[in-house]
Formats: C-alpha cells, structure tokens, sequence
C-alpha cells in the first residue's frame, strides 16, 4: 500500500464521518425545534441552589427532580435537609414564598466504644457493617455497638465522616449536613440526627445491665443515674440502665459530662459555638457553587 | 416472499435477540418489571433497530463493503475499493448511526410520552450501547449468512426489534408475578430474573435448528 493510498484512506474515513456527523447535527437540531419541550426557567433556577449531590435525603429521585417538585408546588421550598439556610431564602425568592428559617442539624453516633469494647471473634469478612452484623451481630462483644466496619463513611455523600483513631467514625460537624444516610446505613442504628445547639449527647445505645456493660465496655452507659442526679433541669431519666436526654428541656450547660463515671456522655459545645452562628451571604453563595458541578446521573 | 416469511420466523423466534442471541440483556433485565415500561422500551428499540438497519444497509452498500458503489467512483481501480472500508469504519459509522437514532427517539420522547420518558430514565439513553441494535446492524450487513437486500434487512431489523419486545413483554409478565411471591431474599431482584431468563432462553431452544 502506498503513501497516496494510505492519505486517501484517511481522507476517506475523516470526511465520511464528518459528513455524516454534520447531517444528523442538523436533522437533530431541527427535530429538537419540531419537538421543543417548555419548560419552566424556574425549575434550573432552583436546581442552581440545591446542593447538586443527588443524596436523595428529600425522597426524590436527585436534585433535579427535587426542583421539579418545588416549582410544581408538590413540595414546600425547603424540602431539601442538605441545602444551607441563605439556599433556602434564594428559592423561596424564586418561588415568591417565605420560608422560615431551619435549624441546622448534625448526624450523632451514639456509641463511644470503639477498641474500648472487647471482640468476641475475629471478623475476616467483607469490610462492610451490615455483612458483619449477619455474623452473630457483628465481632464486637456490645451487640448495640459499632461494629466500626466504615459502613457510613462509604454511605456519606458529603465525605463528612472520617474513621477515628479510636475505631469510631467521627463526624465533621462543619460539613455534615444531617441527611441521614449514615443514619439509614447503620446495622445498628446508632445515628441520630440532632439539632446543632443542642451540645450534649449520651454516646452508648446499650440497654444491657450496668455489671455486663461495664465488663465487656470501658466507657459504655451503666445506669448509675448520677448525670440524672445532677441534672439541673430534670432532662435526663434513666430507663433500661441507659440514659436518655430529653432535648426539649436540656439547656447543654454540662454538669452530667464531668459527672459521668464512665465517660460515656461527651460535649460538643465548644466545637460547636463556633460554627452555629450563620455564614455570611457572600460565602454561602460560593459554597453552593463550589457543590454544584456534581453532574445529574453518573451511568 | 417466502424469503421474507423465512426471516420474520429466524429473528423473532429462531434467533430471537435476547433469548437466543443473549443481545441487549441490560435492558432487557432493567427495564422489564412493568408491562407498560418494557411495552415501551421495545417499541423504542424496535424503532431504532428498524431505522438504524435502514441507514446502516445503506452506508454498508455505498460506503463500507468491497466494491462498494461510492468508494469505486471516488477510487476506480485502487485497493480501497476493492477492500472496502469495513474494516475501519464500521463499527466508528455504526454506532454513530445509533447513537443519532437515539438521540431522536429521547428528543420525540419527551415531547410525546413524558410518562414513560421517565419511567425509562437512564436505560433510555443506553440504547445507544444497546448491543442487540449493533448486533442487528452487523447481522444485516458484514455477519449476514448471505447478502441481503435492503427490504430483507429492513424487515429483520424490524422483527428482531419484534422479537426482543415479545421477549420483554414474556419476562414482565413473569416478574409482575414474581413481586407476589416468596423469593428466598438472597435470589430476589436481579438474580431470580436471570434464573428465570435462563429458563426462558431454555424455551427458546425449542425452536434451534428451524429456518435458515
């Protein structure tokens, strides 16, 4: 074969299918004129402010079929749990509705366990909670606790929760929006989804005994009802050898953190003073930009 | 007209696409939990096959076979025209064929049945690498047992479109069924609908060794 011929091949197979692309470019070009849809410029308008992630937490399809509902009036202008308060403020403007303001929410773990809890067998399965709680309920001897197998840091839309030192996942409470996907991965449903003011948790999900808790778990909840004692507000009761804290009455002032004997209640309200207050309007403009190039549907 | 009828029977029955060919599972196993959803994924595959057939006969015939019409008046006498360009261009031209059918369907879609433009959602763009409409394609060109005509290629791109709908429509009916029953929880969802294609397929054995 020679020169000539190999450049005509080439010629042949570049203008054939140019030629080709450029005919059916213009015969879709025309049949998307022949069969434009209207639709409404709100709906890109919305999408625009919704954070782009597709989590789902909203019970639609993605954000697009998220905005699609907001503008038909199917749902109300802050269905979204992910978006931040000045998201909210820009579509209800584009809708022409008031909305009222949210409160912000973290997602909780309420286990504090961890290495702290002892292992009944050594788990040599997929990396995967839900796999190893099929095992007996998982490696760990606390069968309330987690199991540690990074469950929710995969399921976490928004890389917001990161495995600690301590075999604990940890929660980045400046990114985590409180969707509750980690909440739904869970074998042992150990996520709550909180209210960011409200600094203090209960972290152990153990309605065992205060003697068979305390031998398998260095910091899990005994029932000694002390932080119920000292409460000053009446927010904590003791049921089932575990504390709860009623939310509606806690004031987080802290006194059941330094009483707790086992550590098991922890605070979170100096972390969290610092970011409660809402960021200016410049700035989550941009943070709403920066999340939106996450594309509709990754096939 | 016997030729024909011998066709029809091959590619809808004989060679059925996805039960005996084993083309275009993924939507086949996707998008056939509801008659109404797999009724309409035929009908756009049908479509697609039926016109990409037509266009790619075409080009098959001027552009891309030996001796093909066009390439010996541009290259008389040369090696291009008597090799062909299949070799090259085929597949690139197939699909790009395809992939404008495609673009058509979703476009006249969404206009006219937005309904099931989102019932289909992602499976409808992926006709485009439907493998069952290239296979077509290529059946009724290159891989054809005998030169065809392009009545004959039109016809079994149609019927093979046919087929797979029949098959679509076979295997929503068994899986509207399967919702109701007690599937072990290990094989529900994708795994019982691929025991059930297995045995479908085994059906359609019956017909191996019939027509041409």
């Amino acid at each position: 074969m020679t020169g000539t011929e190999i450049l005509n091949i080439l010629l042949i197979c570049v203008g054939s299918i140019a030629s080709l692309a450029v005919i059916f470019g213009f015969g879709l070009a025309i049949a998307s004129k022949v069969f434009a849809v209207d639709t409404d410029p709100r709906i890109d308008e919305v999408i625009e402010h919704l954070p782009g992630v597709n989590c789902g937490a909203c019970g639609y399809a993605g954000c697009s079929a998220a905005a699609e509902a907001i503008v038909k009036g199917e749902a109300e202008a802050d269905v979204c749990p992910v978006a931040t308060g000045m998201a909210y403020k820009n579509i209800a403007n584009i809708m022409g509705v008031e909305v009222a303001e949210k409160e912000p929410v973290v997602s909780v773990l309420l286990c504090s366990g961890g290495y702290k809890v002892s292992e009944k067998f050594e788990y040599n399965g997929v990396r995967d909670c839900n796999a190893a709680a099929l095992v007996h309920g998982g490696p760990k001897s606390c069968s309330h606790g987690c199991i540690g197998l990074d469950s929710c840091v995969d399921v976490c839309p928004f890389d917001a929760i990161t495995m600690g030192p301590d075999g604990l996942p940890e929660v980045v409470e400046s990114i985590c929006t409180g969707c509750g996907k980690c909440a739904e991965a869970c074998p042992k449903n150990l996520f709550v989804i909180q209210p960011l003011k409200k600094g203090v948790h209960i972290r152990c999900s153990s309605p065992d005994k205060g003697a068979a808790v305390k031998k398998i778990c260095d910091t899990g909840c005994i029932g000694c009802k002390k932080c119920e004692k000292i409460c000053p507000v009446e927010a904590v009761t003791t049921e089932n050898f575990l504390a709860k804290i009623d939310y509606n009455k806690c004031i987080a002032c802290g006194k059941c953190v330094n009483e707790c004997p086992q550590g098991t209640i922890a605070s979170f309200r100096k972390a969290r003073k610092a970011q409660v207050p809402v960021p200016s309007a410049e700035a989550v403009t941009s943070k709403d930009k920066a999340a939106l190039p996450a594309g509709e549907v990754s096939a | 007209m016997g030729n024909l009828f011998a066709i029809i029977i091959t590619i809808t029955f004989v060679n059925n696409v996805v039960l005996s060919q084993f083309l275009g599972l993924c939507p086949f196993v996707n998008s056939s939990d509801k008659t109404d959803k797999s009724f309409g994924m035929g009908m756009a595959v049908t479509f697609v096959m039926t016109m990409a057939s037509f266009v790619t006969y075409l080009l098959y015939t001027f552009l891309l076979k030996p001796d093909a019409k066009l390439l010996k008046v541009l290259f008389p006498d040369t090696e291009i025209a008597r090799n062909g360009l299949q070799d090259v261009l085929q597949t690139a031209t197939f699909i790009l064929v395809i992939a404008a059918l495609v673009q058509l369907v979703e476009i006249f879609m969404r206009k006219s049945l937005p309904g099931l433009y989102r019932s289909l959602g992602i499976f409808l763009p992926l006709i485009t690498t439907n493998c069952a409409v290239l296979g077509v394609a290529l059946l009724n060109t290159s891989y054809a047992s005998r030169p065809l005509s392009l009545v004959e290629a039109v016809v079994q791109g149609f019927f093979a479109g046919i087929g797979f709908t029949v098959a679509m429509l076979l295997m929503s009916g068994v899986r509207e069924r399967l919702d109701k029953l007690d599937v072990p929880e290990p094989l529900r969802g994708t795994p019982i609908t691929f025991i059930a294609t297995g045995l479908m397929a085994l059906a359609f054995l019956g017909f191996a060794g019939m027509g041409t």
